[in-house]
């Protein structure tokens, strides 16, 4: 039985602010972004964490968990997702304080990074292929992203906000979902810090040409698209140099509510998207993170309800 | 491209950089056809922003051509996705 894709939830820092609240807003954003009207940029408020992270982690997994009717002590798997800033900020022993507060006594942690925000699409594809052991049934992935520094959240063409997102892929729960491939690229050029739209075309149509092959669909299939929360007339055009269509992509209401958390982005446009017009069976989502050097995304097709 | 139709879409692209906070600064004598977007000091995202404002100021709802893109590097190559996306609009 392919396995199902569901119960996404969401933990937000709690404190909402808006970029006023940011002491010398206006010259930070001038120095990441010259040239760039922050009014375009799509963003109202933001939110920190005024807790560890740890907490919020819980209450993201209890809201999935709660919501498949699965017990933590039959998870299998948690694959954690965080971008690379974000990974050096996690104590060594992250894991194993979520794992023993939650009761998750038979989940094997795993953590993946280094991929900025298109983590949380290779943790997808990595929680996917944990099936290939026919003894799991129930696989976390939980995606993290928080920044301490208030003059580090101003980025360029970005504003980092606080997040936990989180899903359940699931032998036995059932799910709106199902993960029919995915697809990850690195741009030289970016990682470099020398991309270009150019660069950013080449990336994207790279891992979007694979993940549709192996998906055996064509774009004209996809229903929706779930894009990293950036600049908004960037994201735009990015996506639309990419091939996909503006009016497929879904991630303006939640830009202005969160702005950017960081590898979050694609599951709360998801779940937003879920939560208002709900996902239907046979059609495609097409779930897409960008950042420098690197594209991902991953295909996704409704599932009949269970 | 027959020089008239240069001069068309040359004219069309300076009178619009010439409204743009980014590119006001440009003149004519420097916006020729054989200039780069480097050489006129036109950053990436500038150009993004460009073609998006342009757009929606006389061509709502076209959409970016992926084609487009590569371009978008030097003057010869947006005037021509200008071009485009009025005939886009027509």
């Amino acid at each position: 039985m392919t396995p199902a894709i569901g119960s996404f939830a969401c933990a937000f820092g709690d404190l909402e602010r808006e970029p006023k609240d940011i002491p010398g807003f206006d010259e930070l954003w001038r120095a990441q972004s010259p040239d760039t009207d922050f009014a375009s940029m799509g963003a109202g408020t933001f939110r920190t964490m005024t807790r560890p992270v740890g907490e919020y982690v819980a209450d993201c997994v209890k809201r999935v968990l709660d919501d498949a009717g699965v017990p933590a002590s039959e998870v299998d798997r948690i694959v954690f997702a965080t971008s690379d800033a974000t990974l050096a900020r996690l104590g060594r022993d992250f894991a194993v304080e979520v794992m023993l507060g939650l009761g998750l006594t038979s989940a094997v942690p795993a953590v993946l990074s280094f991929l900025q925000c298109c983590s949380s699409l290779e943790a997808l594809r990595y929680g996917r292929q944990a099936f290939d052991d026919e003894d799991v049934r129930h696989v976390l992935v939980v995606a993290l992203d928080f920044t301490p520094d208030d003059a580090q959240r101003v980025r360029q063409f970005a504003l980092f906000s606080d997040a936990v997102a989180g899903c359940l892929i699931s032998r036995t729960a059932g799910g709106p979902l199902r993960l029919l491939s995915t697809a990850a690229a690195v741009d030289p050029e970016g990682l470099a810090g020398h991309d270009s739209f150019v660069s950013r075309q080449r990336v994207a149509r790279t891992a979007l040409a694979k993940a549709l092959a192996k998906g055996g669909a064509g774009l004209d299939r996809v229903a929706k698209v779930f894009p990293t929360n950036l600049y908004e007339p960037l994201t735009a055009f990015n996506a639309m140099a990419a091939g996909l269509p503006r009016p497929l992509l879904h991630f303006t209401g939640p830009m202005r509510a969160y702005a950017h958390c960081g590898n979050c982005d694609w599951i709360i446009n998801l779940a937003d998207h879920a939560d208002g017009q709900g996902l239907r069976p046979g059609e495609l989502y097409l779930a897409t993170a960008s950042a420098p050097g690197f594209f991902a995304c991953g295909l996704l097709e409704g599932t009949p309800a269970s | 491209m027959p020089a008239v139709e240069t001069q068309t879409s040359l004219k069309k692209l300076v009178d619009f950089l010439s409204t743009q906070p980014e590119t006001a600064h440009l003149t004519e004598e420097q916006v020729t056809a054989d200039a780069t977007r480097e050489e006129l000091g036109i950053g990436s995202l500038a150009v993004i922003l460009l073609v998006n404002n342009y757009i929606q100021a006389n061509a709502p709802g076209v959409m970016i051509d992926p084609a487009w893109v590569p371009r978008l590097n030097d003057v010869a190559g947006i005037m021509s996705v200008l071009d485009e996306i009025d005939q886009s609009a027509s």
